[in-house]
Formats: structure tokens, C-alpha cells, sequence
């Protein structure tokens, strides 16, 4: 049985980034989805994606939501991981004195219900 | 297929406003009938389209609308597409009357925003991103076009002044529209200045929180009107894309977007060097540049710099949101994609301020996107004699 998308959050407060793996084109993901994005094929299964990647693409956030005024402002990043599989994360240690930091490295900090955190490297 | 006219419309001012949704609706939806000088009664059915109706403790207001009109005895139907339900709900009219079903429908699009404070809007918006892999982390609306916005920039050296241009364009346009959220025409330096949102996006990259409604009365060629020109529908495409932004081949653009375009170019007959002038959806700047490529005006990475030369400005070779777009004129969530084909409906007859009016309003493209790209809806409409 594979994961559903209410596993994802349990997964995250262990430190674990429970995503999917296709085993007829052998890409990982980690939303949740039925089919493959990549090959539709439905021969999916479980898995832990790495927790390692690097910065596609980032924004800092001056305007946040209601629940995360405590927070902010922090940085949303795309991250490619060292799988290839792509997510988005908020980024905690980021100063705009950092200048532009596509490209760089990151890992996991933590997961919890305030979402996925990662801390560059 | 049958021909599908608009033969009527209604827009009430866009902006922070003291009337309810519901008034807001019915007034739209008044002015449309009225315009299109049509009997109520032929009405067959109405599609209304809404996403935050909730703010207000009131779903479910097409029977209220209906019922107001005189006509509650006809069907109504309630349409979310986020940002594109507007255009959704018009689409569904569309398919109606093209395929015979009706003759006559009414369509609106209504939101009413401003009796939350900004971080309870920015709450609610973010709730159309894909929640588990976007929302919950924190992220925005203003953020996830940001993310594109990083990407472009990235991939094709796109700049802050190419952005800007887009803004002080649309702002111009908006200082001529008398019914525009922001009507005030803004500099680059005003711009440039103005306080980051979601870097790279500014204030005066972003549309604003905005109320207001907007409707249309769609007739089929089975419906008997007699008028010397006529706006007619020559394609209502939809498409989607992959919801959750991540999961996209590429960041810098909306797959659906292209996809739409193809399936209304199609349907039209038309090539893209036929149409005259445009309304995209820039509920952020840089969402108007990719809007030009993702149809295909411009080249991948050269929309920015099209934006910078000039070419999109009212009087340019492609006049692109002659209204005041999001941007200036606003962006009451479900009224937009209906706003947008009243722009189309208004410049076609010389209806607009002629400092906005383009030259050639003879075939007009609107491009609406619902989220960062889930739905999105290309109409185009010729002027017939
Ligand atoms: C940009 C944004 C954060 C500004 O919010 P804010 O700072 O709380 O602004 P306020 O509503 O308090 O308005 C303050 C002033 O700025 C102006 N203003 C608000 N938004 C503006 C905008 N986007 N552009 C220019 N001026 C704006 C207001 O008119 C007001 O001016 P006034 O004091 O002269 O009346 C907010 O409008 C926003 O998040 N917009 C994006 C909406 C969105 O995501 N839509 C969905 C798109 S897919
Ligand atoms: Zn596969």
C-alpha cells in the first residue's frame, strides 16, 4: 500500500520526507499523486527522499500568512534534491546580506505544521 | 456550433468598496441586461462565479441574483476557478449556448475582499496552492509568482526596470479607466522604490486586494437581435497545468496557458498575427510577461524586453491591457476573467477614454489564469458587421 497524503505531515515531524519512487522509469517524487508525473506509469512505491539539494529558485517574504506573522520574514526556495526531485521549502537562516542564492546548498532543518524548513549549508 | 454573441455588459467600480458582494453582483448583473436591451424573461439560465464568498457568511448567490432580476424560477450555477472563475463560468455559458442548449444566459463574477486585513487575505489566497507542498510552508501568492519571477530572471537575465515597465504601463492605462482599483500613473523610480513583497516582487509588481463584479449577456445566432456590429466569440479555450508549481518541467511559464492558446487558435482559424490587442492576467508583472510567451507573441526570455521597448503599450504593436490590467485596475478574484472580455467588448465599440483606446480593436484575445497556472482560460472575440 502506498502512502497517502495524510502521511506526509507524521512523516515530516520524524525528519523524513516520505515521497514516491516509479519503478518503471525509476524517477522520485513527493507529492502525492497516482501515476508517475514523468511516465504515468502506476507502478509506484514508497520512499525516503534525500535530504540534501540544491536552490532552483527563492523568494523572500516580507508578507506571510496570518499563521506565520511570528516568522517572518523568511525565505521560500524551490530545491532540486540530489534525486532530482523538486520541493518547496521555507528557508530559515537566510540574510538578505546573502545577496542571491540560487544555486547554493541546503538540508533539512525540520518538519512540522508549520511545514517543511530547510538551512543552507 | 452555433455563433455566440456578447451583446451586453456590466462592471461596477473596482476597488475597496462599501457595497456588499450581493449588491455588487445584482448591480453588474442590472447593467448587463440593461445594456443588452434584451427582455429578462429570455434569460435561460445564469452562471455565477465566486471563490471567497465565505468572507461574507453567503454561498449559493445565483438564486439571489436570479431572484433579484425578476427571474427566479431559472437555473443558476455556482463556478470556482480561482482566479479564472470568471472566465470558467463564461466558458460554461459558451458551451451552452454554442451547443443549443440556451439561447440567452447571464454571467457574473463578484468577490468582496476588503473586510479582511491583508495577512487573512494573504491567508485564505494561498489556500488555492496545492496546501501539503505549498501553503503549508509558508508560502504566498505574491511568493509563488515570485518563485517564477527568480526563475526567469535566472534563466533569461530579465530585470527589475523590464518588470517596472510592465507596472507603469498598466498603471497608466488604469489612470484613464474610471472604474480602475488604482487609478494613478506611476514612474520608475516610484517603482523601484516601492517596498518588496516577495522579492523580486514589489507593491508595484502586485495587483490589489480588490472588490467588484462584472457581467455579460451572451446570446446564441437562434436569438433574434438586430444590431450593426457584433462581438462575437470565436473561441473560449480551457486548459490546465500541473497544480503544485514544483512539479513542472519549467518554472518560467504556464504549460496551460500554451496549451489553451493552441485549442483556441484552432477552433478560431486564427494565427496569433490576426489578433489585435490583449488582456492577460498580470496579477503580477512578471505573470504578464510570461502570459505573452506562454501564448507565443513574444519569444521565450523576450517579453521583458518587449515590455521595456514599448511594443505592448496602448498605442503599440501589440496593445496589452489597455484596461489597467490587474494591476491598476484590480483583481476582485472571480470578476476578473468577466472584466477582462468587458474591456474587449468596450474597445471593440469605442466605448474607452481615448487615451487608452487602441487603433484597431478588430480581434481581441483574453487570457486569464486561475492559481499559478491549475486553470487557464483563452477567449478570443472578432467584431462582426
Ligand atoms: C501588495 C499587498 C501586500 C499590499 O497590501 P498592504 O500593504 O496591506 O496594502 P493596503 O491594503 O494596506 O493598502 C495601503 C495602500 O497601498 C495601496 N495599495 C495596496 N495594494 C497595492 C498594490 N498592489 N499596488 C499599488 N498600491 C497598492 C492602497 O491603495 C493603499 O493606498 P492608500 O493608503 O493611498 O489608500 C497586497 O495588495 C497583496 O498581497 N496583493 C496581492 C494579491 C494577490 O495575491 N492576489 C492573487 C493573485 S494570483
Ligand atoms: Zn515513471
Amino acid at each position: 500500500m502506498m502512502h497517502s497524503v495524510r502521511d506526509y505531515a507524521p512523516a515530516l515531524k520524524r525528519g523524513e520526507l516520505l515521497g514516491y519512487h516509479c519503478q518503471s522509469c525509476g524517477r522520485e517524487w513527493l507529492t502525492s499523486l497516482n501515476v508517475c508525473p514523468f511516465c504515468s506509469s502506476s507502478k509506484i512505491e514508497d520512499v525516503s527522499l534525500p535530504k540534501k539539494g540544491k536552490i532552483l529558485a527563492y523568494t523572500f517574504q516580507n508578507v506571510v500568512p496570518e499563521q506565520l506573522q511570528s516568522k517572518a520574514p523568511y525565505v521560500i526556495a524551490v530545491i532540486e534534491l540530489t534525486d532530482k526531485s523538486r520541493i518547496q521549502a521555507r528557508i530559515e537562516d537566510y540574510m538578505p546580506s546573502m545577496g542571491n542564492i540560487i544555486g547554493r546548498e541546503v538540508g533539512i532543518l525540520r518538519g512540522d505544521e508549520s511545514g517543511l524548513v530547510f538551512r543552507l549549508s | 456550433m452555433k455563433k455566440v454573441y456578447v451583446i451586453g455588459t456590466g462592471m461596477t467600480k473596482f476597488g475597496k468598496l462599501e457595497k456588499t458582494g450581493r449588491e455588487l453582483a445584482i448591480e453588474a448583473a442590472n447593467d448587463a441586461i440593461l445594456e443588452s436591451g434584451i427582455n429578462v424573461r429570455d434569460i435561460e439560465a445564469t452562471y455565477v462565479s465566486n471563490a471567497f464568498g465565505i468572507g461574507e457568511e453567503q454561498l449559493h448567490m445565483g438564486p439571489i441574483i436570479n431572484g433579484s432580476l425578476g427571474i427566479p424560477e431559472i437555473p443558476s450555477l455556482s463556478i470556482e476557478s480561482a482566479c479564472s472563475g470568471g472566465s470558467a463560468a463564461f466558458n460554461q455559458a459558451y458551451i451552452a449556448l454554442s451547443g443549443g442548449y440556451y439561447d440567452a444566459a447571464l454571467v457574473v463574477g463578484y468577490e468582496k475582499l476588503s473586510m479582511n486585513r491583508t495577512p487573512e487575505n494573504t491567508k485564505y489566497f494561498a489556500m488555492a496552492s496545492d496546501y501539503w507542498y505549498e501553503g503549508m510552508n509558508g508560502v504566498t501568492f505574491p511568493g509563488l509568482y515570485a518563485l517564477m519571477a527568480s526563475a526567469h530572471m535566472n534563466r533569461y537575465g530579465t530585470t527589475e526596470e523590464m518588470l517596472g515597465s510592465v507596472s507603469i504601463k498598466n498603471h497608466m492605462n488604469g489612470s484613464y479607466n474610471s472604474k480602475a482599483h488604482l487609478q494613478k500613473a506611476i514612474d520608475m523610480d516610484t517603482y523601484l522604490k516601492s517596498p518588496v513583497v516577495a522579492s523580486p516582487l514589489k507593491l508595484y509588481d502586485a495587483c490589489p486586494f480588490s472588490d467588484g463584479a462584472a457581467a455579460i449577456v451572451l446570446v446564441n445566432e437562434d436569438f433574434n437581435i438586430d444590431r450593426p456590429e457584433k462581438i462575437e466569440v470565436l473561441a473560449s479555450a480551457r486548459a490546465g497545468s500541473m497544480a503544485t508549481l514544483q512539479d513542472r518541467e519549467e518554472l518560467t511559464g504556464i504549460p496551460g496557458a500554451r496549451i489553451a492558446t493552441e485549442k483556441a487558435l484552432k477552433v478560431s482559424g486564427l494565427e496569433l498575427k490576426d489578433i489585435t490587442f490583449v488582456e492577460v492576467h498580470d496579477c503580477f508583472t512578471i505573470a504578464e510577461i510570461m502570459a505573452l510567451e506562454d501564448i507565443g507573441f513574444f519569444p521565450r526570455g523576450e517579453g521583458g524586453r518587449a515590455s521595456l521597448d514599448g511594443l505592448t503599450q496602448f498605442d503599440g504593436k501589440l496593445p496589452v491591457n489597455s484596461s489597467g490590467g490587474l494591476k491598476a485596475k484590480g483583481h476582485p478574484i472571480s470578476a476578473t476573467g468577466i472584466a477582462q472580455i468587458v474591456e474587449i467588448h468596450d474597445q471593440m465599440l469605442y466605448k474607452v477614454d481615448s487615451h487608452r483606446q487602441v487603433s484597431d480593436p478588430h480581434i481581441g484575445l483574453t487570457h486569464n489564469v486561475g492559481a499559478t497556472g491549475g486553470s487557464v482560460s483563452i477567449n478570443i472575440f472578432k467584431r462582426s458587421r
